[in-house]
Formats: structure tokens, sequence, C-alpha cells
């Protein structure tokens, strides 16, 4: 199964919706080259949904890892929403859930944002 | 009634190396980080090994009657620190037994150190490890299915043994970021249970063996898995 990225906006967040599998090869690599592009561009938050998303591995989580760390230093912040079944499972034991701010929801994934930069 | 420690101040037990003196527990040498009432019950344990220690005992031992804390709660959360300390599992114990509403045992065997024996906690544990080497060689070539007794679908492998080592050392320091990035670096395999591995080392049993993957997204690479992960070993 192939990986769908939509990107859309909301206000100054980037919000990536995802659909499919992250694993390794072709779907691995677009959603690493999507992550890097957004590192390297000014974007500074960044919301990624995987409420789409039946199953994530190893280059999946390192991708995410490597974009976390790398928008953290440039003052940005990453987000995850809506991780469920496998994934969610993933995310616990390579400790991501308690590495990286997890949601349920945009809407408060969003408005911690914004408190973010209300208090900045 | 097993005998006791009482005067002992070094003691080891598979992989570890206690000194109640120093407070200081070490792993292969490796020092472990534990401090506090998780210590503190580590050494409680240890003065009666086999023997039931109360919840009761370990209130009035270590939390004084003049303190209004959740005795409940703390007692829990600091075996948690133990047993993570010790790579343990409630669900499968190897050192710290749970008996439910009564209190903790300690189910493995421990040795005291000889005054003989010198005093570097290396010398002791490599003495072991050569121990356990005689009795496991048999386990060489066997396949074994990864497991978890947490019920979880995924484990992590790490690559190495030291690379293992400094997986206890974040787990100990709740080093969440560590653990992630070790994975993004690969260097801790995230591998599904029921993955087949061949067993290519088990000089040290009870800690786990070195192992060669043979399916799955690491098919062909070499791990360390903890005796925990193993299952179908004869």
């Amino acid at each position: 199964m192939s990986l769908r990225i939509s990107v859309r906006k909301s206000g100054a967040v980037t919000i990536l919706d995802l659909m499919g599998c992250i694993t390794f090869g072709a779907a691995g690599d677009a959603f690493k080259a999507q992550l890097r592009e957004i590192a390297e561009s000014a974007e500074r938050d960044v919301i990624v949904n995987f409420a789409e998303v039946s199953q994530i591995d190893s280059s999946g989580v390192g991708a995410l890892v490597q974009s976390y760390v790398s928008l953290t230093r440039g003052g940005g912040t990453l987000i995850v929403i809506n991780p469920v079944g496998k994934v969610r499972e993933v995310f616990e034991v390579t400790h991501l859930n308690r590495t990286i701010a997890t949601y349920t929801d945009e809407t408060a994934a969003l408005a911690s944002l914004r408190s973010t930069s209300a208090g900045a | 009634m097993r005998d006791a420690f009482p005067v002992a101040t070094e003691l080891c037990f598979g992989a570890y190396h206690i000194d109640l003196r120093t407070g200081e527990l070490r792993k292969h040498g490796r020092k472990v980080r534990l401090a506090g009432r998780p210590f503190q019950i580590l050494a409680l344990l240890l003065e009666q090994p086999g023997e039931l220690l109360t919840r009761k005992q370990l209130q009035e031992r270590l939390w004084p009657r003049d303190t209004f804390v959740d005795f409940e709660h703390g007692v829990n959360a600091a075996v948690q620190t133990l047993r993570r300390a010790l790579c343990d599992s409630h669900k499968k114990p190897r050192y710290v037994e749970t008996l439910p509403r009564r209190g903790y045992r300690f189910i493995a065997a421990v040795e005291t150190v000889p005054a003989t024996a010198g005093r570097s906690p290396g010398s002791v544990v490599h003495q072991k490890e050569k121990t356990a080497a005689a009795a496991r060689s048999d386990w060489i070539g066997q396949i074994a299915k990864i497991c978890d007794d947490a019920g979880r679908n995924y484990v992590l492998l790490p690559i190495t043994e030291e690379i293992f080592a400094e997986m206890n050392d974040c787990e100990a320091a709740k080093d969440d970021l560590g653990i992630s990035l070790l994975v993004a670096a690969e260097k801790l395999l995230l591998v599904n249970c029921g993955t087949k591995v061949k067993i290519l080392d088990a000089r040290n049993p009870d800690l786990g063996c070195k192992v060669r993957i043979l399916d799955g997204q690491f098919v062909g690479e070499k791990a360390f898995a903890s005796r925990a992960h193993l299952s179908g070993l004869s």
C-alpha cells in the first residue's frame, strides 16, 4: 500500500494529512522527502496527522525523529495527531509518544501551538 | 527459610552486582542508575532472598510514620523503577516477584561476593559469565522467536550488547528522546513479534543472546535480544 500526503495550512501552521503505510521503500522515502522539505523551508510549526495511517516502520520513525530535532533546533515545533492502532503501538514502543507532543484532535494541537506562540 | 545476608555488603545476581555500602548497582561492570527508595527496596529484598517482603514491612521501614504521602502509589512507582533498572517484568519476573496484595519476593539466586574475589565488579561479573557460558552453549544455532510479555506486537532489539546497555541507561534516566534517536539511527531495531532469529552467542544467557534476524525488515542483521524477548529455546 502506498502513501498519500496532502499538505494544507491553518494560519502559520503546516498540516500534513497522511494516508496509507509509511514503510521502507518508496512510501518511506516520500515521507522523508516531504518532512525534509518542510524542515529546510521557513516553516516553523508542523502538525502530522496519522489518522489514516495503518502502519509505520523504523524508517518512518527515523524520519519523524529527525524532523522533530531539526524543527526544534530551528525554534519550531512538530506535533503528531491521531495515531491509532499499530501506529500508536509503534510510537509507544519507540518512546515517540513521550518525545513528540501527541494529540487526539487537530483543534487541541492548534490551540497548543497558539498558546506556545502567544507565550513566546 | 533461606540464608539471609545480614553482614554482606556486596552481592551479585544474574548480570548484576550490588554494593550496599556505596549504594551502587552495576550490570556487566557498567553502573546502572538506581537510587532512593527503589534502591532501598532492592536492598531489603536482598536481605532475605526467596522470602516475602510485605507491603506493611516496606511502609514501616521506608516511609516514616509522620509523612503523609500516598504510600500505595509510592511503593508501586518505586518497584516499577526498580524493575526497569533490572530489565525485569512483573508478568514474567526474573528477579522481583509480586505477591498480589501482600508484597514482593526476590526470586533469583543471590551470591555474596567473597572477600578474596577482589573488589572489582567487572571481575565478579566476568566470573559469573564464564559459569553461564558452559550452561547454555547448546542454544547456539537454535531458532527462536521474538516475543514480548507485555503483549505488544513490536519490540526494540539493540544491535549490540553495548547498545543494550545504552538503552537501559536511557530508560533508567527516562531519556525518551535518547531512545527515539537510537531507533532513528537504527541502533535499536523495531522488530515484529514472531520474527525468527538464530542464536549466535549465548555467553550470558540470563541477560540475552546475540542473534541473526531471519525475516522481516531487518533480515540478515545481527542484534542482541534480551532473554525476555526470546521464546522457543529448549
